[in-house]
C-alpha cells in the first residue's frame, strides 16, 4: 500500500538527517530553558537521560518495520491488534500527528513573532510556513529527504559559532555537580524525552528507505547525535548563563546575541534564526507528510496529494484552536507533551511490538501444533487401542 | 523545382562524348574544384560502352569516397540542399549524389562565453559535422552513439542526439527521442528553439537544460550519463537533464586538484547566493534592521544617505534598472560605440547620479556587487545558460526586493536611520545587559496586572463604547474571514479537481470532507474555544502537577 501511494525512495542517511532535524529543530531553542527549570546546573546531563527514550523509540520503530517491511504504523496496527482496534489506534496516532503539527507551527510562529517580527499578525507567519511545507509535502518524500540532507549542514553552522562565546563562559557555573543527586537532572530530562520520542516518525519513512539494513545504525546514530548536540548546547548555555538559563524563553537566541567577532559580526542571532527556520521547515514538513500519508493509508486512498492542502487548513486551524496566547502554548509543552508524546510514540509502539512478537510466536506454536497434532492424535488412538 | 534560384548550377555534359548527363549543385556549398577534377573531367574523358550499369560507373571511374545512389526526387533535393552535387544520366533510373559538400565555415576557436585558465581551448563551431567530430575525437569508443534527425519544416535542420550507450539511462534516451520527434516547427535556427520545445516547464524563467560551447564539458556530461543534443548552425550544445548545481559547475573544477576546486566551488555557491540576495538585503538592512549594521558603518551610511530623496527600495530599483540598461546596451551596441557608452554610463552618469543625490555612495556597494555579478557570470560560470539564468535570477531578485519591503514594518520612530543609529549607540554604550525575553507570565502577574485594572475602572465608560465599536469591527472581520475562507475553498477545488476527478470516489469524499471541516472550523473563534489541546491538557494535568 505504502509503495503504491509514494513512489519516492530515500536512503537511510537521509532518513537519519530528517529525524535529526525533526527532533532537534524545536528542541534546540526551548530545551535549555525547560531543562534548566528542573535540573538547575545539572541541565547538561538531562539530554543523556532523555536519549534513552529516543533509543527505545528507534528500536521499536525498526523492530516493527522488520516485521512489516512495507507498512507504516497506521497499516500494521490493524494487522497486530485487529481491524477495529487497529483503526482506532491509527486514528489516535493521526490525531496526535495533525495536532502536533499544528502546535509545532504555532510554536514556530510564536518564536518568530516574539523575536523578530513583532508587528506581523501571527496567522501570516503560520500560513506562509504551512503553504511552503505543503509544497514540499506535495513533492513527496524524496524531496523532503534531500532538503533535510542539504539543510542538515546549515544546521551545524551555529555549532561553529559557539567557540566565540568562550570568553563569556564561566566554568564555575558547572559546580556543584549533582548537588541534589540525580533526581533534578532526571526531572529535567522529562521534557526533552518528549522531543526524542518524535523519532518514531521514522516508522512512516522506513518503508521508503532503500538500504533498510543500515536503518538501525543510522537511527541510533541520529539519536546519539541529537543527544550530543543537545548536551553541547545545554552545556554552553549553562556556562554562559548559569542557572539563569531557565529564566529566558529562548536562551540560545539570547546567547548568540552576545557573540561579537571583531566588532563586525554582531547580532548573529538572526543568522541562527535563519538556520533554525530551515530546520523548522523540515520538521513541519515531516510531521505534515506523516499526517497526510497516514491519513491516506488509514482511509485507503489512491493518492495522497489531493488531501495535502485540506489537511494544511486543518493544521492551521489546530494551531489556533484553544491557544489564545504563548502561555497556553508553552503550558501544553510543559504539562502534556512530556507524557503525551512518549505515550503515543514510544509506549504504544513498544506495546504493539510486544503484541506482534507474541502473535508471531503464537502463530509459530500453532503451526507447530498443527504439524504435531496428527501425530498426537495417532499416539492417542494407539494408547486407546492399547 | 529550382526555378528562380540563381545559386543553383545546372551543368550538362556528355559522358565519354556520347551519353547525356546533368550535374546539379548549389554554388558555394560544393567543392567545385574537386567536382571538376574527379567527376566531370574523368567522366568526360572516359570511353564508356553504351548502357553499362550505374554501379560500374561508381566503382570504376569516380574517385569520390562518399557517393550514394538516389532513386527519388526528394532524396535528390535533400542531397542538393546539403551541398552534395547530384548527377543525372540519360536513360538511367537512378541518380548519383557525391559527398562533395564544402562551404565556408568558421575555424575552431576558443569559446567566447566560457573561458578557462587551464583546459582545452577549442570550442564548438556552427558546423554540426565538426562538432560531432570534436566529440568523437575525445571519446573514441563505439559506445558513443549519435542519432541524427531533421527538425524544422523549412530549414530541415540536422539535429544529433548523442549519448553513451551503457552509461545513459535508456528511458531517458527514449524520452528525449520522443520529445524531439514531437516537435513541429517551421525552422530551427538555434538550439534555444529545441530547448524551449523539449523542457519540462516551458513557462518557468529558469533554465532546465544546460547549454555549453565546450566539447570537454559535453564529453564530461556524456560520460556522466547525460545526453547531448547538437544542432546544426549553432555552437551551443544542449545537455539534459540538468540540476542547479551542474549549472554552477565549471569544467575547470575537474582539471584542478580537488581541494582547490572544492573551495572555489563553495565560494561560487556563496557568491551566487550573495549576488542573488545582496540588493534585497541592502534594502532590508537600510530600511528596517539597522541594528544589523556595525554602528560606525551605519553612521557613515546615514550621512551619505542624507542627501538621497528616495527610500532605499527606490534607490535599489533604480540601480538595478540602470545596470540592466547599461548591460543591455553593452551587449547590443556596436563595438565602436560600446566602449564609449560603458565609460559614459558607468563613470560619468554614475558619478553624476551620486553627486545629484539620486543614489548614495553606498550605491557603490551595489555597483560592486553588480560588477561581481557580471564577473562571476563571465568568468566562472562556464555556461551560456548564464544569460537566460541570469535574467531569470534577476527577475527573482527584483521580486525579492519588493517582498522584503512589505514583509515587516517596524514602528515609524524606528524608521529614521539617524535616530536608529543613535538608539543603537546608546544601547551598545549601556553595555551588553541582559536583554533577553523574560517569561511574559511573570511580567503580567507581578507588575502590570494591578495598574491595568486601575486604568480599566477609570476609563470604563470609554472602554465600553470602544468595545462596541470593536465588536462591530470584529463582526465585519468575521464576514471577511468567511468570504476569504470560501474563496480559498473555491481555489482549492479549482486547483485539485483536475487531478481529483480521475481518482476513486473515496478520495473525492475525503477531500470534500476535509475541506468542509476546515471551512467550518475557521468560522469559530478558535483561540478561545476549548479544543483538543484543552482536552489533552486536562488528561495529563495531574501528571504535570506531580512533576512540580
Amino acid at each position: 500500500m505504502g509503495c503504491l501511494l509514494e513512489q519516492g525512495k530515500i536512503s537511510s542517511a537521509q532518513m537519519g538527517k530528517m529525524i535529526f532535524l525533526a527532533v532537534i529543530a524545536s528542541a534546540v531553542t526551548a530545551v535549555p530553558s525547560y531543562s534548566g527549570k528542573y535540573a538547575q546546573n545539572d541541565l547538561w546531563l538531562s539530554p543523556a537521560w532523555a536519549s534513552l527514550t529516543g533509543f527505545l523509540t528507534v528500536y521499536a520503530a525498526i523492530a516493527l518495520n522488520k516485521l512489516y517491511p512495507q507498512k507504516s504504523v497506521v497499516e500494521y496496527s490493524t494487522d497486530i491488534i485487529g481491524t477495529i482496534p487497529g483503526k482506532l489506534f491509527g486514528l489516535l496516532i493521526l490525531f496526535f500527528y495533525i495536532h502536533m503539527t499544528g502546535l509545532i507551527a504555532r510554536g514556530y510562529a510564536e518564536f518568530i513573532i516574539g523575536n523578530f517580527l513583532p508587528q506581523t499578525p501571527i496567522s501570516i507567519v503560520i500560513i506562509t510556513m504551512i503553504a511552503v511545507c505543503a509544497y514540499a509535502v506535495k513533492a513527496g518524500v524524496e524531496s523532503i529527504g534531500r532538503t533535510a540532507q542539504l539543510f542538515f549542514f546549515f544546521f551545524m553552522f551555529p555549532l561553529i559559532l559557539m567557540p566565540f562565546l568562550l570568553r563569556d563562559m564561566k566554568p564555575d557555573f558547572l559546580f556543584p555537580m549533582l548537588e541534589h543527586g540525580l533526581l533534578p537532572s532526571l526531572k529535567g530530562a522529562l521534557i526533552p524525552q518528549g522531543y526524542f520520542s518524535e523519532a518514531f516518525l521514522m516508522s512512516f519513512f522506513l518503508p521508503f528507505v532503500t538500504d533498510r539494513g543500515k536503518g538501525m545504525r543510522s537511527g541510533m546514530l541520529t539519536i546519539l547525535g541529537i543527544a550530543l548536540m543537545l548536551t553541547c548546547i545545554n552545556l554552553f548555555i549553562l556556562l554562559v548563563f548559569g542557572t539563569q538559563a531557565a529564566d529566558y524563553l529562548y536562551p540560545v537566541m539570547v546567547a548568540f546575541r552576545y557573540i561579537s567577532i571583531a566588532d563586525f559580526f554582531e547580532n548573529l542571532d538572526s543568522v541562527v534564526m535563519t538556520v533554525w527556520i530551515l530546520g523548522m521547515f523540515v520538521k513541519i514538513s515531516i510531521f505534515y507528510y506523516a499526517t497526510v500519508l497516514g491519513t491516506s493509508q488509514w482511509l485507503g486512498l489512491a493518492d495522497y496529494r489531493p488531501i495535502v492542502l485540506p489537511i494544511g487548513i486543518l493544521i492551521a486551524a489546530l494551531s489556533f484552536w484553544s491557544i489564545p496566547n504563548l502561555n497556553q502554548a508553552s503550558r501544553f509543552d510543559v504539562i502534556s507533551f512530556p507524557f503525551y508524546g512518549p505515550l503515543m510514540q514510544t509506549i504504544c509502539p513498544l506495546l504493539l511490538l510486544g503484541l506482534a512478537l507474541l502473535r508471531k510466536k503464537g502463530k509459530q506454536q500453532s503451526q507447530a501444533q498443527m504439524t504435531m497434532a496428527p501425530e498426537q492424535a495417532h499416539t492417542h488412538t494407539e494408547k486407546q487401542e492399547g | 523545382m529550382y526555378a528562380n534560384c540563381s545559386d543553383v548550377v545546372f551543368r550538362s555534359f556528355r559522358i565519354g562524348g556520347t551519353i547525356r548527363a546533368l550535374a546539379i549543385y548549389i554554388d558555394g556549398l560544393t567543392n567545385q574544384e574537386e567536382l571538376e577534377r574527379s567527376v566531370l573531367s574523368v567522366l568526360m574523358q572516359t570511353k564508356l560502352p553504351k548502357d553499362s550499369p550505374l554501379t560500374k560507373l561508381l566503382d570504376n571511374l569516380v574517385p569520390v569516397t562518399k557517393s550514394r545512389e538516389m532513386s527519388t526526387v526528394e532524396q535528390c533535393l535533400e542531397a542538393i540542399a546539403n551541398g552534395n552535387p547530384v548527377l543525372l544520366i540519360d536513360q538511367q533510373e537512378r541518380a548519383i549524389a557525391f559527398g562533395l559538400a564544402r562551404w565556408e565555415k568558421r575555424q575552431i576557436e576558443e569559446p567566447v562565453a566560457e573561458g578557462v585558465v587551464r583546459g582545452p581551448r577549442e570550442g564548438f563551431t556552427e558546423s554540426l559535422h565538426v562538432n560531432a567530430a570534436l566529440l568523437r575525437r575525445q571519446i573514441k569508443t563505439p559506445a558513443l552513439k549519435m542519432e541524427q534527425m531533421q527538425i524544422g519544416g523549412y530549414t530541415q535542420t540536422q539535429v544529433v542526439l548523442a549519448y553513451m550507450e551503457g552509461i545513459v539511462d535508456e528511458d531517458l534516451v527514449a524520452e528525449v527521442r520522443a520529445r524531439l520527434g514531437r516537435i513541429e516547427i517551421d525552422g530551427v535556427l538555434e538550439s534555444g528553439y529545441i530547448e524551449e520545445l523539449i523542457e519540462d516547464h516551458p513557462a518557468s524563467p529558469f533554465p532546465q537544460i544546460l547549454t555549453t560551447e565546450r566539447p570537454d564539458v559535453t564529453c564530461g556530461n556524456l560520460l556522466e550519463g547525460r545526453i547531448a543534443i547538437l544542432v546544426d548552425g549553432t555552437p551551443f550544445v544542449l545537455i539534459a537533464p540538468t540540476t542547479l548545481f551542474s549549472l554552477l559547475q565549471s569544467s575547470e573544477d575537474y582539471y584542478q586538484r580537488s581541494l582547490a576546486s572544492t573551495t572555489i566551488r563553495w565560494l561560487r555557491y556563496l557568491f551566487t547566493a550573495i549576488s542573488f540576495l545582496l540588493p534585497s538585503l541592502y534594502v532590508a538592512l537600510i530600511t528596517f534592521h539597522h541594528e544589523m549594521v556595525p554602528t560606525s558603518l551605519l553612521i557613515s551610511m546615514a550621512a551619505s544617505r542624507e542627501a538621497v530623496p528616495f527610500p532605499a527600495l527606490v534607490e535599489a530599483l533604480l540601480m538595478e534598472i540602470t545596470f540592466e540598461a547599461l548591460r543591455e546596451a553593452g551587449v547590443r551596441l556596436p563595438k565602436q560605440v560600446g566602449a564609449a557608452v560603458s565609460i559614459v554610463g558607468a563613470l560619468v552618469i554614475g558619478q553624476a547620479a551620486v553627486q545629484a543625490g539620486l543614489v548614495c555612495h553606498r550605491g557603490r556597494h551595489h555597483r560592486d556587487c553588480f560588477l561581481y555579478d557580471s564577473a562571476l557570470y563571465r568568468g566562472h560560470r562556464h555556461s551560456p545558460a548564464a544569460l537566460s539564468d541570469d535574467v531569470s535570477r534577476r527577475i527573482a531578485r527584483l521580486v525579492g526586493n519588493h517582498a522584503r519591503h512589505y514583509c515587516d514594518r517596524h514602528p515609524p520612530e524606528h524608521d529614521s536611520l539617524a535616530g536608529r543609529a543613535v538608539l543603537d549607540t546608546s544601547r551598545t554604550d549601556q553595555g551588553r545587559g541582559m536583554e533577553g525575553h523574560a517569561r511574559p507570565r511573570a511580567v503580567v502577574d507581578d507588575e502590570h496586572a494591578p495598574s491595568l485594572d486601575g486604568r480599566l475602572s477609570k476609563n470604563q465608560a470609554r472602554s465600553e463604547s470602544e468595545a462596541r465599536a470593536e465588536k462591530r469591527g470584529r463582526s465585519s472581520l468575521k464576514w471577511g474571514l468567511v468570504a476569504g475562507m470560501s474563496a480559498l475553498v473555491c481555489i482549492l477545488f479549482a486547483i485539485e479537481w483536475p487531478r481529483l476527478s480521475r481518482l476513486p470516489r473515496r478520495d473525492k469524499m475525503t477531500f470534500i470532507a476535509l475541506v468542509f471541516i476546515g471551512w467550518v472550523l475557521s468560522m469559530f473563534d478558535l483561540p478561545n474555544l476549548p479544543g483538543p489541546t484543552t482536552m489533552i491538557n486536562e488528561i495529563f494535568e495531574p501528571l504535570g502537577h506531580y512533576l512540580e
